[in-house]
């Protein structure tokens, strides 16, 4: 909607038309407002390659529509609607508060994200990838379904405490990558680091949930659902580091392990919601990204295939 | 419903009531899962050379002649299962396959669908490399869908 538009219509109609106005704008569905056609189509490849329909899709639900229960160490998160609904979904936000709910882990009223939120990886995303994102977003089907609280245990109940751990463990901002890689590398570091999130599920954490950086992508024992997440670093002994890039390339396009095997529960999802929609040159980018990373030895309790 | 879906379902029923009482012994389990093993030994053999990987393309329809025959088993290998949970062979098969028949045998058609798009294929030699890797997926996936939806995770 031309914004130039509106102000001069409201000039016209006076000053006490416009508290009705406003009433009326806020309550034009987000969706129906222009958006760019290629944004959104861009925007859906975004979604799928963030993983945002796992988590944010109840088992037989409404697509985005939240209601998804996650177990983990510090007890059971339940993920909110993100379908353009006003009243029980993201309709009343803005691209600047999608942006900071993605980068900083910030409500619209100023709340602290749970890391269960994977903003720790968003905040290396892109700002034009978030415009896109939130522009797919906007074009999906709003869904009235109301978000369930989480049920953590003490002390991670306390959300106000999410300041304290942001401030010593966040770090916002685009992430790190050594600019004498190739450019392949770089975009598979994107994609496995922001975009992907790979490492909230692969690296290792600490009693606080801090990912512990110097073993990327190592694998954990801790994982979500309380299963064993596999090492997935070069190492040849309890990594990858045996596979060949066709055998990565399977995994990804299909969930087939090297024995011919496949992976199940959450990387099955992932690879159904994810690394199965990825381009052909993202797949090879996040495959080189995986095979030059630094190998971390880390022999984990049982399975380190899938 | 195609010619596939009628396939499978009238073997998934034949299995059932060939099998004696339609109970699963261990020995059935054991069977199982060997004939899973030997789908997953093709499925691997073939991966490695449609990458490349090995100069074996030559057996590729060895493979997938053996695919084909397997597969038009795997339908009779799931008798009921009894207390087979309870036996000493660890099974990962969920009881969803005997309590939702009707979506286990709709999950086997696509799987033999995919199956005979694939095996086919390679065995008439007429598919391009990029279609064989496409089809190769499409099996992948198959399979994956039903260990998906039927198959504990351990």
């Amino acid at each position: 909607m031309d914004r130039h538009r509106v102000k001069w219509k409201s000039a016209k109609m006076g000053i006490s038309l416009r508290p009705w106005l406003a009433v009326v704008l806020l309550a034009v569905p987000v969706a129906l407002q222009a958006a760019d056609p290629q944004a959104v189509e861009r925007g859906r490849y975004l979604l799928d390659l963030a993983g945002c329909v796992g988590c944010h899709t109840q088992e037989d639900g409404e697509r985005l529509a939240g209601g998804r229960e996650l177990e983990t160490p510090f007890g059971r998160f339940t993920s909110p609607n993100i379908t353009p609904d006003p009243d029980t979904g993201i309709g009343q936000w803005n691209l600047d508060q999608f942006r900071i709910a993605l980068t900083r882990g910030e409500s619209p009223t100023g709340e602290h994200y749970y890391p269960v939120f994977p903003y720790t990886s968003y905040t290396g995303m892109k700002p034009s990838d978030i415009a896109d994102l939130w522009a797919y977003l906007q074009s999906v089907p709003a869904v009235s379904q109301s978000n369930q609280p989480h049920q953590l245990s003490w002390p991670f109940s306390w959300r106000f405490l999410m300041v304290f751990w942001k401030w010593l463990f966040f770090e916002e901002g685009p992430i790190a990558v050594d600019p004498g890689q190739s450019e392949q590398f770089k975009r598979g570091a994107y994609l496995a680091r922001a975009l992907g999130h790979c490492g909230e599920c692969h690296t290792p954490r600490n009693f606080l949930g801090v990912m512990d950086l110097s073993r990327e992508l190592a694998g954990t024992e801790n994982g979500p659902e309380g299963g064993v997440i596999p090492n997935i670093t070069p190492d040849p002994e309890t990594g990858i580091g045996r596979w060949s890039a066709g055998d990565v390339d399977s995994l990804l396009v299909m969930g087939m392990l090297p024995d011919a095997d496949f992976v199940g529960a959450g990387m099955g999802e992932v690879v159904d919601n994810s690394t199965a929609q990825m381009t052909e040159s993202d797949r090879q980018a996040l495959i080189v990204f995986l095979r030059e990373i630094p190998a971390v030895y880390n022999q984990l309790s049982s399975g380190s295939s899938d | 419903m195609d010619c596939h879906k009628l396939l499978v379902s009238a073997a998934f029923v034949l299995g059932m009531l060939i099998l004696p009482n339609s109970h699963a012994s261990e020995a059935d389990i054991k069977h199982r899962i060997a004939i899973m093993k030997a789908l997953g030994g093709h499925m691997g053999a073939m991966a490695v050379t449609l990458r490349g990987e090995v100069d074996r393309s030559d057996q590729l329809p060895i493979h997938a002649q053996s695919l084909l025959s397997l597969a038009s088993i795997v339908p009779s290998l799931f008798p009921e299962p009894g207390k087979q949970r309870d036996s000493q062979i660890k099974t990962r098969a969920k009881p969803t396959i005997w309590s939702k028949p009707e979506n286990f045998q709709q999950t086997l058609a696509e799987f033999d669908q995919a199956a005979h798009q694939f095996a086919q294929t390679v065995i008439d030699g007429e598919g391009s490399s990029e279609q064989l890797l496409a089809f190769y997926a499409d099996l992948g996936r198959a399979c994956k869908q039903c260990h998906d939806q039927f198959r504990w995770k351990n």
